[in-house]
């Protein structure tokens, strides 16, 4: 009898932490393509050319190929930006009409590896940089793409530095390896809105998970606070050393100020990828493109590059 | 449309007045007799007895929610006949040549007896003969039998067997009523709002059925002395206490275990009980948690019921009852000093008085007490992060039950509530440095003032009619976000009012067929918007205020009703359309945001539910149970939300089946089955892909727009009484449930993946749908002793 009792205990625990999966199939949602828009101009020290890239959606359960991104850019497309006083075409630039040692360059900015790269990826850049580089300057969008018309607006806010950084070790933990960085800002009274990059471990520059902030907790203020290190998506995650830096590595960082506009992109974009559990309602994503989705972004970069204390 | 109305209801008032008066100047002296109908055995009352005079059915009353009655008749004699469903009945020969006291004392169990018979039957014609749409009481002698998961027996996981009630999620005690959303349920404790009635994310009600005397759901028309919500009420009265005896009754289950106390203080005069049920599932691994990266972390939840009543005089009753909940989250990880807390639970408390004036006129004073708090603590290293949100109210209400006569039942009172709602406020330590979101609280005082009369015009004609006039104000302290106005505190912000009209009517054909229909008008100025797929406990419940307007629904219903077999067989249809104003969602590009409050992200639609509810149940005999069957639709639109287009909401469930039955197949052999059905839950789907940053993003389709796959299971239980018949003081039975017989695999939510063909390197996304509960056994030990 006692066996018996025990026996539909452990019955009901294990049926409990027993709960499965199995694939299902869900009709295949309508087919809505969009083109989508990413583009940036900046204000910095020797800054990059404006670009845009023009891609199209694609269909959530198509086959994902090695050539899903590259053969998602659109060519052809007429790309003019307004910085107000002119209007400048941006020249499509393709990677079949380029010497090798730039093709290198424009896969570096695309994010791909140049010898894997199997079509022929177009961008569109203002190449001879003809329009102005300069902070609290608005900039027009306007792309063609056949019967298609897309337009956006951007603007390049002033510039907010960074005012200082402190290094400290970390608590709770032996490793001696690595080392936490906090930052220092003078918030002025305006609503500011900011996004940072980090390059690290000799690799290119990416944005953390949730890479914007305003600042509602400590407008006008003087204000401290961690500046973790942005993971790269390959790294396995370690909750014992997630944001800290690595002793000795040579560190870029991008503190850049963006617009509400781009915050608000930035913001519900992160948010709708960390908000897809199985209880969330869905977000959509703010974007500040009319005709299409995705972002036309101007940044006020401030550039930091620092070696971590051994 | 509302004066209308208004002239509607007092022209008929006035009628019936006229009638009533040109009948007493017409005939013999009238005399009263009234009292309260107890149970025998405990001096528990009981709520809606019946008590009708066996020559004229016409002539009779039913006992109130503190189990009083008062019938006016004609000098004479008569038999009067006390019945309530479950119990033998009473006669009393009544010689009524001046105003009578009586209470009746009922027991548990039939007599076999010809007129008891018919009085059975006059109870059960009730479903017919009321005027009363969507009501059903649900005894928990009757939720005890039936299948529960893990054992556990829950009040409002049975409710939703009945047409008309959904469920809101796979093993979930949360609930929606004919399209309405989860905030749209009044439900009450004695009387106290309990804002939040789930533990462990919903999976249990905070009802402990051995303190629950009685539940009774209103889905349809609302009588007028409820108010504040627009779909349903839920209304749970706890147990008042052994009067005549100690006893002690408890259950040992797999999950929790409970026990419940009760006895006289003063024999038939103040009696108490105290009931208290606690989680223990994950005390019991903590031994394999010590020394492990979780040390520390544990959940569980506890709720306790205490009442006491005291008998003052043949006038005058008190009441104090009270509840404390909690759910208690603790995590710990001691790498990087993770960790936090999450305590959140109701209280309540309920001090009331009742007072006879006459043997007419019962009067009920309620000063309640109610509180719902949610607090988070956690942190990491030099990060501290503390989260507290809740609600709380002072509440007085006046409730006036005046029985002039046979042809009317005059109910009307006011009530009071004064609100406080905290937001979620944060307050954060970094580095040494602090930071406030600096939300205030919100106040406010909501008054409301109604009367209604159920009128029988003949025997075939009855109607209710009801007016309820209910008056919000936001208060001060506050920042007007429109004009930047400052409010001190109690100065008036703005205010909303509403006359809510309520009426019902029914035409029988004969005893056993009736036509009914029934018009509501509610307003509902406070809500719980929710932006997860099920309810939360970190959901916020917001007052109406300068931005937030009041949610207010009109219902229409109709129905027939008939009897079968002598009454052995009740079936019903009823038809429900449902007006809804001034819903509220949050906006697609909802982000969580600690810098900003909810109200903010808001936007305001409109909605409409309608269906067909079919429902055939058989309370007698050794088979009894009920089949209830629901078509309906429920839609939301909102302007900021696809530019407007009705969608179907997530309460929306096209099919909805229920099946329960309870056999006797011995004297101590009971077996209980539910079968269930619905629609699958729709959800918003993914409709494209798009890379921004070389990353991979995703953007969705239009709201809802698919539906995940349907839902059904079939539950069992047997339960085992050893010596059904004895006479000792000890009494114990064995229930054992079997949760999901066939193991469907139920979808609780989805997923999806990337699988990757990496001859090819292509990926191909594949959907994923878990199931949460398979077939699951249990038992539970039950006893009595007194």
């Amino acid at each position: 009898m006692e066996a018996k009792k025990y026996l539909l205990i452990l019955l009901s625990f294990v049926a409990v932490f027993s709960s499965c999966q199995e694939r299902y199939y869900p009709d295949t949602p309508e087919n809505a393509q969009q083109y989508v828009i990413e583009g940036f101009i900046e204000a910095r020290e020797n800054p990059l050319p404006a670009y845009v890239i023009v891609t199209q959606s694609f269909p959530f359960f198509d086959s994902i190929t090695t050539t899903t991104f590259e053969d998602s850019f659109v060519k052809g497309a007429s790309v003019q930006v307004n910085d107000g006083d002119k209007n400048v075409q941006l020249s499509e630039v393709c990677l079949s009409s380029l010497p090798d040692e730039f093709k290198g360059i424009i896969a570096d900015f695309l994010g791909l590896e140049v010898d894997s790269i199997s079509t022929d990826l177009c961008i569109y850049v203002d190449v001879f940089y003809e329009l102005s580089y300069e902070t609290g300057r608005s900039y027009d969008l306007d792309i063609t793409i056949n019967d298609d018309h897309i337009t956006a607006t951007t603007t390049i806010p002033e510039f907010i530095p960074l005012q200082g950084f402190r290094w400290a070790d970390p608590t709770d933990m032996e490793n001696d390896t690595m080392v936490q960085l906090w930052a220092e800002i003078i918030d002025p009274p305006t609503t500011d809105f900011y996004r940072y990059k980090t390059a690290t471990l000799g690799r290119e520059l990416t944005p953390p998970p949730f890479s914007v902030v305003n600042d509602l907790f400590f407008d006008d203020s003087e204000f401290e606070f961690p500046l973790d290190r942005a993971m790269y998506f390959d790294e396995e995650f370690d909750v014992n050393t997630i944001g800290f830096y690595t002793r000795g590595d040579s560190i870029t960082i991008h503190w850049i100020v963006i617009d509400e506009a781009q915050f608000e992109f930035w913001n519900t974009l992160e948010f709708s990828e960390a908000n897809q559990g199985p209880f969330s309602s869905y977000t959509r994503v703010n974007y500040n493109i009319e005709g299409g989705i995705g972002i036309w972004g101007g940044n006020a970069i401030s550039v930091y590059e620092m070696v971590v204390p051994e | 449309m509302r004066l209308v109305l208004c002239f509607i209801f007092f022209s008929l008032l006035s009628l019936v007045n006229a009638q009533d008066k040109a009948e007493t100047s017409s005939s013999k002296k009238k005399f009263t007799i009234s009292g309260y109908v107890k149970e025998a055995n405990t001096g528990e009352t009981l709520i809606g007895a019946n008590i009708i005079n066996t020559k004229n059915s016409i002539e009779g009353t039913n006992t109130n929610t503190y189990g009083f009655y008062s019938l006016s008749l004609k000098e004479g004699e008569y038999l009067l006949l006390f019945s309530y469903l479950g119990f033998s009945n009473e006669i009393k020969k009544v010689k009524l040549d001046r105003d009578i006291k009586l209470d009746v004392q009922l027991s548990e169990g039939l007599t076999i007896d010809e007129v008891v018979i018919s009085a059975v039957q006059e109870e059960k014609e009730a479903n017919v003969q009321s005027t009363k749409m969507g009501v059903v009481k649900v005894p928990m002698e009757s939720i005890k039998k039936l299948p529960a998961i893990f054992g556990e027996v829950d009040i409002l996981k049975t409710l939703q067997l009945l047409p008309g009630v959904l469920s809101s999620g796979e093993g979930s005690a949360g609930f929606y009523v004919r399209g309405g959303g989860p905030d749209q349920n009044l439900i009450l404790l004695d009387e106290a709002i309990v804002y939040n009635a789930g533990h462990m994310l919903g999976f249990f009600s905070v009802f402990n059925g051995d303190a629950i005397k009685n539940t009774t759901l209103i889905k349809g028309n609302m009588p007028a002395r409820y108010g504040g919500r627009l779909s349903s009420v839920v209304d749970i009265q706890m147990k008042e206490g052994n009067q005549k005896e100690f006893a002690a009754e408890g259950g040992i289950g797999l999950v929790s275990s409970r026990l419940t106390l009760q006895g006289p203080i003063v024999k038939d005069k103040a009696s108490f009980i105290v009931s208290g049920r606690r989680t223990y599932i994950l005390d019991l691994i903590q031994p394999a948690l010590e020394g492990g990266s979780f040390e520390g972390t544990n959940y569980y939840f506890y709720d306790l019921n205490a009442k006491l009543n005291y008998t003052i005089s043949d006038k005058d009753r008190l009441f104090l009852s009270t509840y404390f909940g909690r759910d208690i989250l603790t995590f710990r990880q001691p790498v990087r000093s993770f960790y936090f807390d999450l305590p959140y639970g109701n209280s309540t408390a309920t001090l009331r008085w009742n007072h006879l004036f006459s043997d007419k006129l019962f009067f009920n004073l309620s000063a309640i007490y109610n509180d719902y708090k949610l607090s988070f603590d956690g942190g990491q290293e030099a990060i501290n992060f503390k989260l507290f949100s809740g609600v709380r109210d002072y509440n007085l209400k006046l409730d006036f039950d005046y029985y002039p006569n046979v042809y009317n039942s005059i109910k009307f009172g006011a009530n009071y509530t004064y609100h406080k709602l905290t937001p979620n406020t944060a307050t954060a330590t970094l580095g040494g440095q602090d930071f406030n979101s600096g939300f205030a609280p919100k106040y406010a005082n909501e008054f409301a003032f109604y009367a209604s009369d159920e009128i029988k015009v003949n025997t075939a004609l009855s109607i209710a009619l009801g007016l309820r006039y209910s008056i919000f104000s936001q208060l001060g302290p506050y920042t007007s976000k429109l004009d930047a106005q400052e409010y001190d505190k109690f100065e008036n912000v703005v205010t909303y009012q509403g006359l809510e009209p309520r009426m019902s009517m029914k035409y029988a054909f004969n005893p056993d067929f009736s036509f009914k229909a029934g018009f509501t008008l509610t307003n509902q100025y406070l809500h719980l918007v929710s932006n997860s797929n099920s309810t939360l406990p970190t959901d916020l419940w917001v007052p109406s205020t300068e931005i937030v307007k009041p949610q207010q629904s009109i219902q229409y219903a109709i129905g027939l009703f008939r009897n079968f077999d002598q009454n052995e067989y009740e079936t019903s249809v009823e038809l429900y359309y449902k007006d809804l104003r001034n819903q509220i969602d949050y906006s697609e590009n909802y982000v969580q945001d600690l810098n900003s409050e909810d109200e903010d992200a808001f936007v305001f639609g409109k909605g409409r539910a309608y269906g067909a509810e079919f429902f055939v149940k058989k309370s007698t005999g050794r088979l009894n149970g009920w089949i209830g069957y629901t078509l309906s639709r429920s839609e939301r639109s909102f302007n900021d939300i696809e530019g407007g287009r009705w969608f179907p909401t997530v309460y929306d469930r096209t099919h909805d089946i229920s099946l329960v039955a309870n056999y006797k197949l011995a004297k101590k052999w009971d077996l209980g089955t539910s079968f269930v059905y619905g629609t699958g839950r729709n959800f918003t789907p993914y409709a494209g892909f798009y890379f921004i940053e070389q990353n991979l993003n995703v953007f969705y389709g239009p709201r809802n727009s698919q539906r995940l796959e349907p839902y059904h299971r079939i539950d069992l239980s047997v339960t085992y009484t050893p010596k059904p018949d004895s006479k000792k003081s000890y009494k114990g039975s064995w229930t054992a449930s079997i949760y999901n017989v066939y193991n469907r695999k139920n979808p609780f939510f989805t997923y999806y993946d990337a699988s990757t063909d990496f001859s090819s390197g292509a990926s191909q996304i594949e959907a994923y749908k878990v199931t949460l509960f398979p077939l699951i056994p249990s038992i539970t030990y039950n006893f009595k002793f007194r």
